[in-house]
C-alpha cells in the first residue's frame, strides 16, 4: 500500500483527470489556463516553470498541467504516478506558415509517445480575435489532422482573450475522457 | 577516477525497474477472437460444453488478464466488449431454463449450471483483476431476470462439478453479485414476486435464505452474499420491514460466533449496510451495533488481521452514521473554482485577482451550533486512533481513512483534538536525550504507529482538515518521518513510514495555497530532494520524486523546481546506482540543495547498515568532491575522520571508504587545477593529511583482528590504495611508524583467509608500488611466501596475488626470481595438503601479470628459456583437474591459464606483430597448441569453463595478424559476427562437433567431447552424445568414396583408441571414454567398421580392444570395470562376418566377460552376468533365424545358469560356475 496505490485509488474515486496543455511557445497556453481559471490575463510572460491547476467541471476534477517553453518536457508526462488522460494542443492561428509547419511536426512527434497512447486530443485554434487568424478548417488542413488515427481528436476555434469557445472545447475533451475511463454511476 | 569502480553506477545490479509496464491493452484482438470462439457455444438453442481446446483458450484469456492485475484501468475501455457478449448469452440460457412457469427437471438444470460454469469463471476472473465494483456495472438488470437468476444461483448452490471437479463457487459468487444489481430495480418486489398468492415463501425470504448460509462461507461467496444482502435490505420497500430483524440476527450472530469465517461475513455485511443504507433507518440502530465495533479487542479478532480491519471499518461507518452528512464549514479550502463559472465572467471586465487562499475558514462556524456530537463518537474515534497503531498496514490504512472522513463531519474543536491525538501518537515512546542532535530520541518509537499517523495526517490534509496554523507543528514531524529509518541488527525498518511521509507532502501540495506553504517550502523541498535521489528503496525515491513534482507544479515556489523535476524523474531515480552517482551529484550543483545532499550522503548513507549503500555513498562523495572540494575537505572530511576508528563496524567501514574516495577526488581536483606535488595547504596538512595518516597508525588491533575485521581490513586497504594513488607525503616526520604500519597491515591482510581482503590488499600493493616502491626485503618475503613448502596456504595465495601487482619499476630487479618462484607455485602437488587450487590460480594470474607488465618488450626482459618455461607451466595448468570437497577446483586454475595464455600469446601481436604457421616457428606452434586446448575446453562439461574457453576461442580465432591454415578452417565454423551461448549445450555441441573434421584440433576436441558425453547433467549428455552420434554416423568407412572425405570412420576410431594411450589411467577421461564406446557400439558404428571397413576397419577395432583391455585390467574402480564389461559385451555381440580375426576378438571378449563372473567385487560379478545374459539371448534370436535354432539348447543352459546363480555368494563357490559357463560358451 504505497503512495502509488493510494494515488491510483484517489484518482478513480474523486473522478480526477489529467490534462496536459502543450503547443509551441507563444501559442497562448498560459492565457487559456488563466482564463479558465478566472485569473487576470492582462500581464502574461513566457512560462518558465510549469503550473498545475485544479478545476471542477461537470462533476470531474481536472488537473491541468501547463508546461512552459521547456526544452525537455518529457519528464512531466512520462511520470508514471499519473496517467495523462487528455492533451490540449494550443495553436496560434495567426502564426507564420513555417511555424505552423513546426507545429504540425511537433504534434505528430508527440502523438508517437507511447505514454500518451489513448489520450484524447483537443486542438485549440487560438487567437481567433486577431484579423489574420486562419479558420478552423484551415488549421485542421495545415496540421493534417485527418491523418491522426491513434487518438480521438477535436478541433475548436477559440480566443483566450474573448473566451469564445473555450468552454465548448473543454466540454468535448472532458466528455470524451469520461466516456473512456469513468463508468457512469 | 574512483577506486571502488567495481561498484560503479553502471555496473550495479540495482535495476529495480524490471517489471515490463505496458500502457494499453495490447492483447485486445487475440482475446476478442478467443472470446468470440467461446461465446459461440452460447449462441445456439442449447449450451455446448467447452471443448478441451476451448478450456485451454479460457485459461489463456485468464492468464492474459492476470497481466493487468497491477494496472487494471487499462482494461476499462474494453470491459463492455469483454463482458457484454458473455452476459447476453448467459441471460438467455438462464431465462430459458429457469424462467417461465414451466420449470425443467432438476437434472437438466444442473447440466446447464455445469455447462455455464466456465463463463462465470471468466467473469469472476474479470472481477478479480478489475474489481467487482467496476465489473458489476456491466451485468444486466432487467426485472424479468430476477427470479430466473435467483433460481439459477439456488441450483448452483445445490450442485458440484461432476467427477469431483470441485465446487461451483465462481458461479455462485458472480451469480449473487449479479443478483445484487438486479435487486436494485425500482419496482416493489411484491409486484414481481411470482410466489405471491401461491403460499410459497416471499421473494425477500427466498433471497435472504439463499444468502445467509454463504455469509459464513470459507470461500469468496461471502463477499457477494454480503453485497446482495445489503442491496436487498436497503431497498425502499424492504428497509423498514426486514432490515431491523436482520440486524438483530446479525448482531447476535457476531457476538456469539466462534467461527472466524462467520464473523468475517457478518462484519462485512454490516459494514456495507452502514455504508449504503439510508441514514434515517439506520440511526436508531447505531447504538446497539457498537458492541460489534468493540469486538476489536476480542482476542479472536486481535489475532486476525482481516477481522480487525473489518471492525475498524464498521466503526468508521457507525461513527459517520452518528453525524449528519455535511462538509465541515471550518475546513481550509483552497477553492476549486469551476471552469464554467470562471468562463462565465464577462471577458475584459476587471478581474478580481483571487489569491490562492480562499479560506472558507470561520465562515462556517455558525452552522455547527445545536449539533452535539454523541458520546459514542468518542469511543469510535478511540478505536480508530488505536487502529493507526495496528501492526498490519490494511488496518492502519482503514483507520486513517476513517479518521479523515469522521473529522470532516466533526465540529472544529473536536476535530482539532483528534489531530492533536494523531500528533501525540508520533510522540509516543520518544524521550529527551541531550546527546542526540535534536534533543529528542526517536529510536524507540514504533514504525507502525508512525506509518499510521502519517497516513492519517495525509488524509486530514487532503480534506483541508489540517488547518494552516497547525503546519508549524506538523511539518517538523513530516520531515523526521521522511528520514525515518530504524536500524535493526542487520536491516532496518521504516520504508513504509518514508513512503507515507511522501504522501503527506503530496497532500500538502494539493491542499494549501502557495502563501500557506511558503514558510515550509525550503525544508520540505530539501528533504524531498534528498530522499528522491538518496533513499535506499526505489519506491520511496519515486514517491518522493512524485511529491516533489506535485509541489513544484502547484506551489511553484520550490527552488530550482523545474530543473530538478527534469533531473530526478520517475525513471531517473529508478536505478539506485545512477540515482546516487549521477542525479544526486547533478542536483548538488544547486546551492540550495548542496548541503543537505552532502550531509545526507556523509551522515546517513556512508554509515548505512547496508554495505552496498555505504560503498555507493563513498563513490558518491568522491564525485561530489569534484564540485565542492572546499566544503568536502574542510567540513565533511573533518567529521568523517574521527569516525574511522569508531567501535561500530558499520560506521568504521563506511567512513574509511568515504575518506579514501574523498582524498582521491581531492588530489585529482588539485591536479587538474595545476598543482604539482603537494596538493594541500599547511592548514590542511595538520587538519586532514596528518589525521588521516594517523588513522592508519593508530588503528586498534581489535579492529584489525576481531569480529568484522574482514570488512575493516577491506576498507583500510581501500584507504591505503586511495592515498597511495595521490601524491600523499612520502615522509611524515611526526609519524615514524607510518610506513612500517602500512606494510604490516597490507602483509597481514594478504595472509587472511577471506578472498575479498586479499584482493583489497593486493590492490593496495599495486598502488603502493607505484607510489613509494616496495622494499627488496618485502618482495623476497613474498617470493618465500609462495613456496610450496609453506604450510600457510592463505599466505601462499596472498603473496602470489601481491607479486602479480608489482609495477615494472619494482619488478625489474626481481624478474627472474619472481617468475621462477611463481612457476613452481603453479605446479600441481601430489600431497593433498600442499595442493591448493587458489594458490595455484593466483600464481597463474600473477605469472601472467608479471610477463604482461612489460608489454611488447617482454622478450627483452624475460629470457627465452624462462618464457618457454612460463608457457609450459600454463599449458600444464590446462590439465589441472584437481578436485576436493568443493568439486572441480582445478577449473579455476584452468580458467586462469586460458586467460593467461590469451594475454601472453597475444603479446606477440602487439605493435603489428604476426603469428604464422611456418616450419620451426615457436610462436606458431604455441598458438596452434593453444587453440587446440581452447577447442577442448570449450566442449567440456562445466558451463563456466565452456563460457571462458569459448569466449576466448571466438576472440583468438579472429585475431589480426594470425596466418594459420587450421585457424582459417575454424573461422568457417565460428564466423566473426555470430556468437555462441557457450552455457547452452544445445547450441555448443552441434557446432563444435564439426571441429572433429580438422586434423589439427581433432584429438583435443575429442577428449573434451568424450568427457561431456560421459558427464552427469542430463541436457549436457543428451546434446553432446546426440551430436557425436550424428557426426560419427555420417562418417564414410573409407577414403575411396568421393569427394575425398577429410575424415573416415577408421581414422576417427584410431584417434579414439589413441586416447587410451595418451590418457592412460586418467579415469576422468577413460571412464567416460568407455561409456562413449558403449554409445557408439549401441549406435552400430563399431559394427559398421567391422562389416564395411575392410582390413583397415578390423585393425582399428582390434587396436581399440587392446586399449580397453589394458585400461580396465587390474582396475579397482567398479564404475570403470562395469563400463569395460559393457564394451566387451559389445565386442561379443559383433556381427559374425566369418573373418578369423574378428571371430577371435569376439571369443576373447566373451572369455574376458566370463572371467569377471568371479571378480572379487559382487557388483562386478552381477554386471558381468547380466550383460552376458543379454548377449547370449541376442545370439538366440540370430541363430533362430540363421540356423533354425539348432543350437538353442546350449544357450538355454547358459542363460539358466546366468539367471539362477546367486552372484553374491563367495568367490570360491562361484569359480566352478564360471568354469561351466566358460566351457558351455566355448562350444557355441
Amino acid at each position: 500500500m504505497g503512495l502509488l496505490t493510494v494515488l491510483k485509488k484517489i484518482k478513480a474515486k474523486e473522478k480526477e483527470m489529467r490534462l496536459l496543455m502543450l503547443g509551441l511557445d507563444n501559442a497562448g497556453k498560459t492565457t487559456i489556463l488563466k482564463r479558465i481559471n478566472g485569473e487576470d490575463i492582462s500581464s502574461i510572460s513566457p512560462t518558465l516553470g510549469f503550473n498545475i491547476k485544479t478545476l471542477d467541471h461537470n462533476g470531474f476534477k481536472l488537473n491541468i498541467w501547463d508546461v512552459g517553453g521547456q526544452k525537455s518536457i518529457r519528464s512531466y508526462w512520462r511520470n508514471y504516478f499519473e496517467q495523462t488522460d487528455g492533451l490540449v494542443w494550443v495553436v496560434d492561428s495567426a502564426d507564420r506558415p513555417d511555424r505552423l509547419e513546426d507545429c504540425r511536426r511537433e504534434l505528430a512527434e508527440l502523438l508517437k509517445e507511447e505514454r500518451l497512447a489513448g489520450a484524447s486530443l483537443l486542438i485549440f485554434a487560438n487567437k481567433q480575435d486577431l484579423p489574420s487568424a486562419l479558420t478552423r478548417a484551415q488549421i485542421a488542413e495545415l496540421l493534417d489532422l485527418q491523418s491522426i488515427k491513434t487518438h480521438h481528436w477535436h478541433i475548436e476555434a477559440c480566443s483566450a482573450v474573448t473566451g469564445d469557445n473555450l468552454l465548448k472545447g473543454m466540454d468535448w475533451i472532458v466528455d470524451d475522457i469520461a466516456a473512456r475511463i469513468f463508468m457512469l454511476e | 577516477m574512483t577506486m571502488l569502480s567495481g561498484q560503479d553506477a553502471t555496473a550495479h545490479p540495482y535495476v529495480d525497474d524490471t517489471a515490463t509496464v505496458v500502457s494499453f491493452f495490447i492483447q485486445k484482438n487475440t482475446i476478442y477472437t478467443q472470446l468470440t470462439g467461446l461465446v459461440a457455444n452460447l449462441n445456439g438453442d442449447d449450451v455446448i460444453a467447452l471443448s478441451v481446446e476451448q478450456q485451454r483458450d479460457l485459461d489463456k484469456i485468464c492468464g492474459t488478464l492476470d497481466q493487468y492485475q497491477e494496472q487494471p484501468h487499462l482494461l476499462d475501455p474494453h470491459l463492455e466488449q469483454l463482458i457484454d457478449p458473455v452476459v447476453t448469452g448467459l441471460r438467455r440460457h438462464i431465462g430459458k431454463t429457469f424462467g417461465g412457469a414451466k420449470r425443467t427437471e432438476s437434472a437438466q438444470e444442473r447440466d446447464i449450471v455445469v455447462k455455464l460454469h466456465p463463463f462465470f469463471r471468466y467473469i469472476y476472473h474479470l472481477t478479480k483483476v478489475r474489481g467487482y465494483k467496476t465489473v458489476v456495472k456491466f451485468l444486466s438488470h432487467e426485472v424479468s431476470d430476477l427470479e430466473p437468476t435467483l433460481d439459477f444461483v439456488a441450483a448452483a448452490a445445490a450442485t458440484d462439478l461432476p467427477d469431483g471437479g470441485g465446487s461451483l463457487w465462481e458461479t455462485r459468487y458472480v451469480g449473487m453479485l449479479w443478483m445484487s444489481l438486479i435487486c436494485m430495480i425500482p419496482f416493489d418486489l411484491k409486484r414481481i414476486d411470482s410466489a405471491v398468492g401461491t403460499g410459497k415463501a416471499a421473494l425477500v425470504e427466498r433471497i435472504s435464505s439463499l444468502c445467509k448460509p454463504y455469509l459464513s462461507a470459507v470461500s469468496k461467496e461471502y463477499e457477494s452474499a454480503a453485497i446482495l444482502m445489503m442491496r436487498l435490505l436497503t431497498r425502499r420497500d424492504t428497509v423498514d420491514v426486514h432490515l431491523h430483524s436482520f440486524l438483530d440476527w446479525a448482531i447476535n450472530e457476531a457476538l456469539t460466533a466462534n467461527d472466524t469465517f462467520k464473523l468475517r461475513g457478518i462484519l462485512t455485511t454490516l459494514s456495507t449496510i452502514y455504508k449504503f443504507g439510508p441514514r434515517s433507518s439506520l440511526l436508531p440502530t447505531l447504538t446497539k451495533i457498537l458492541p460489534c465495533c468493540r469486538l476489536v479487542d476480542n482476542p479472536k479478532v486481535q489475532s486476525n488481521t482481516l477481522l480487525r480491519k473489518l471492525c475498524v471499518k464498521l466503526s468508521q461507518r457507525i461513527g459517520l452514521g452518528f453525524m449528519r452528512v455535511k462538509i465541515a464549514g471550518w475546513r481550509y479550502h483552497r477553492g476549486n473554482r469551476t471552469l464554467a463559472s470562471n468562463l462565465a465572467k464577462t471577458a475584459g471586465a476587471a478581474h478580481t485577482v483571487q489569491q490562492g487562499a480562499e479560506v472558507a475558514e470561520g465562515k462556517g462556524e455558525g452552522d455547527e451550533d445545536g449539533e452535539d456530537v454523541p458520546e459514542e463518537v468518542e469511543e469510535i474515534v478511540g478505536i480508530l486512533l488505536n487502529g493507526l497503531r495496528d501492526k498490519d498496514t490494511i488496518v492502519r490504512w482503514s483507520s486513517a481513512k476513517g479518521i479523515g472522513r469522521i473529522s470532516s463531519r466533526l465540529p472544529r474543536d473536536f476535530a482539532q483534538e483528534v489531530i492533536a491525538s494523531v500528533l501525540s501518537l508520533l510522540e509516543e515512546d520518544t524521550f529527551d536525550n541531550a546527546e542526540v542532535e535534536t534533543g529528542i530520541d526517536y529510536s524507540q518509537v514504533s514504525d507502525s504507529t508512525w506509518h499510521g499517523s502519517c497516513l492519517a495526517l495525509a488524509e486530514l490534509a487532503r480534506r483541508g482538515l489540517l488547518l494552516p496554523d497547525r503546519l508549524d507543528e506538523v511539518v517538523p514531524w513530516v520531515v523526521r518521518a521522511l528520514k525515518f529509518d530504524q536500524r535493526r541488527t542487520t536491516h532496518s525498518v521504516g520504508v513504509h513510514v518514508r513512503d507515507a511521509a511522501c504522501y503527506v507532502c503530496w497532500s500538502f501540495a494539493r491542499a494549501y495555497s502557495p502563501e500557506v506553504m511558503k514558510p515550509f517550502v525550503e525544508v520540505l523541498a530539501r528533504s524531498l530532494v534528498v530522499i528522491s535521489c538518496l533513499d535506499r528503496e526505489v519506491n520511496v525515491r519515486r514517491a518522493a520524486s512524485a511529491a516533489f513534482q506535485e509541489n513544484v507544479g502547484r506551489q511553484g515556489v520550490f527552488p530550482h523546481g523545474i530543473e530538478i523535476v527534469t533531473l530526478a524523474d520517475y525513471f531517473a531515480v529508478g536505478n539506485r546506482g545512477s540515482s546516487f552517482g549521477e542525479v544526486a551529484v547533478e542536483i548538488a550543483r544547486f546551492e540550495d540543495y548542496r548541503q543537505p545532499i552532502f550531509d545526507h550522503v556523509a551522515g546517513v548513507c556512508a554509515v548505512h547498515w547496508d554495505r552496498n549503500i555505504r560503498e555507493l555513498a563513498a563513490t558518491t562523495l568522491g564525485r561530489l568532491t569534484v564540485g565542492e572540494c572546499g566544503y568536502m575537505v574542510g567540513t565533511v572530511l573533518k567529521k568523517l575522520i574521527p569516525q574511522c576508528s569508531s567501535d561500530d563496524l558499520v560506521i568504521r567501514h563506511g567512513c574509511l571508504l568515504a575518506v579514501g574516495e574523498i582524498c582521491l577526488a581531492w588530489a585529482d581536483v588539485k591536479k587538474k587545477e595545476g598543482s604539482i606535488g603537494d596538493f594541500w595547504t599547511n592548514e590542511e596538512y595538520s587538519d586532514v593529511i596528518l589525521p588521516i595518516s594517523k588513522i592508519l597508525t593508530t588503528l586498534p588491533s581489535t579492529h584489525l583482528d576481531g569480529f568484522g575485521s574482514d570488512q575493516t581490513r577491506v576498507a583500510v586497504c581501500h584507504l591505503i590504495t586511495c592515498i597511495a594513488s595521490t601524491p600523499w607525503p612520502t615522509s611524515i616526520p611526526t609519524l615514524p611508524t607510518f610506513f612500517p604500519t602500512i606494510w604490516n597491515i597490507v602483509n597481514t591482510s594478504l595472509e587472511r583467509r577471506e578472498e575479498v581482503v586479499q584482493e583489497g590488499a593486493s590492490l593496495a600493493v599495486a598502488a603502493l608500488s607505484g607510489w613509494c616502491g616496495v622494499e627488496e626485503r618485502i618482495v623476497k618475503g613474498w617470493v618465500e611466501g609462495i613456496k610450496v613448502g609453506n604450510w600457510n596456504r592463505f599466505e601462499r595465495r596472498g603473496c602470489a596475488l601481491a607479486l602479480g601487482k608489482l609495477r615494472v619499476g619494482v619488478l625489474k630487479g626481481f624478474v627472474g626470481e619472481v617468475l621462477e618462484g611463481l612457476c613452481r607455485a603453479c605446479v600441481v602437488q601430489e600431497d593433498k595438503l600442499k595442493n591448493d587450487a587458489e594458490a595455484r590460480r593466483n600464481a597463474v594470474h600473477a605469472l601472467t601479470d608479471v610477463v604482461c607488465a612489460f608489454g611488447s618488450e617482454y622478450k627483452q626482459v624475460v629470457p627465452a628459456p624462462q618464457l618457454s618455461g612460463v608457457l609450459t607451466v600454463l599449458f600444464a595448468g590446462l590439465e589441472d583437474y584437481s578436485t576436493d570437497s568443493r568439486g572441480d577446483v582445478g577449473s579455476w586454475v584452468r580458467e586462469a591459464c586460458l586467460e593467461g595464455l590469451e594475454r601472453i600469446v597475444g603479446l606477440e601481436l602487439l605493435g603489428g606483430g604476426r603469428i604464422s604457421d611456418g616450419a620451426d616457428n615457436l610462436e606458431g606452434d604455441t598458438f596452434r597448441k593453444f587453440v587446440a586446448h581452447l577447442c577442448r575446453q570449450s566442449v567440456e562439461k562445466i558451463d563456466r569453463m565452456r563460457e571462458c574457453a569459448g569466449g576466448i576461442l571466438e576472440r583468438v580465432v579472429w585475431w589480426e595478424g594470425v596466418e594459420d591454415g587450421a585457424v582459417e578452417e575454424l573461422r568457417c565454423i565460428l564466423p566473426h559476427d555470430t556468437h555462441i551461448n557457450w552455457n547452452n549445450p544445445a547450441e555448443v555441441f552441434p557446432k563444435m562437433v564439426k571441429v572433429l573434421e580438422l586434423d589439427a584440433y581433432r584429438k583435443e576436441v575429442l577428449v573434451g567431447l568424450v568427457v561431456s558425453v560421459g558427464g552427469l547433467t542430463e541436457s549436457l549428455v543428451r546434446h553432446a552424445s546426440s551430436s557425436l552420434i550424428d557426426f560419427v554416423s555420417a562418417l564414410p568407412e573409407s577414403l575411396s568414396t568421393s569427394p575425398a572425405p577429410s575424415l573416415t570412420l577408421p581414422t576417427f576410431f584410431d584417434d579414439l583408441a589413441d586416447i587410451f594411450t595418451t590418457r592412460s589411467k586418467q579415469d576422468r577421461v577413460t571412464v567416460p571414454l568407455l561409456e562413449v564406446l558403449n554409445v557408439l557400439i549401441g549406435s552400430g558404428s563399431l559394427g559398421k567398421l567391422v562389416s564395411d571397413g575392410g582390413e583397415e576397419g578390423v585393425r582399428v577395432v582390434k587396436g581399440l580392444y587392446e586399449g580397453v583391455k589394458s585400461e580396465v585390467a587390474r582396475s579397482k574402480d567398479v564404475k570403470k570395470v562395469v563400463a569395460g564389461i559393457q564394451v566387451f559385451c559389445g565386442y561379443a555381440s559383433l556381427p559374425k562376418v566369418g573373418d578369423g580375426d574378428v571371430e577371435a576378438l569376439r571369443k576373447r571378449a566373451i572369455k574376458q566377460v566370463v572371467f569377471y563372473l568371479a571378480h572379487p567385487y559382487p557388483k562386478v560379478r552381477r554386471a558381468a552376468a547380466e550383460n552376458l545374459y543379454v548377449v547370449v539371448t541376442t545370439w538366440d534370436v540370430d541363430m533362430d533365424v540363421d540356423e533354425g535354432g539348432g543350437e538353442g539348447l546350449d544357450t538355454m543352459e547358459v542363460e539358466e545358469i546366468l539367471l539362477a546363480t546367486d552372484w553374491d555368494l563367495p568367490v570360491a563357490e562361484l569359480k566352478p560356475v564360471r568354469e561351466t559357463v566358460g566351457t558351455l560358451l566355448e562350444a557355441v
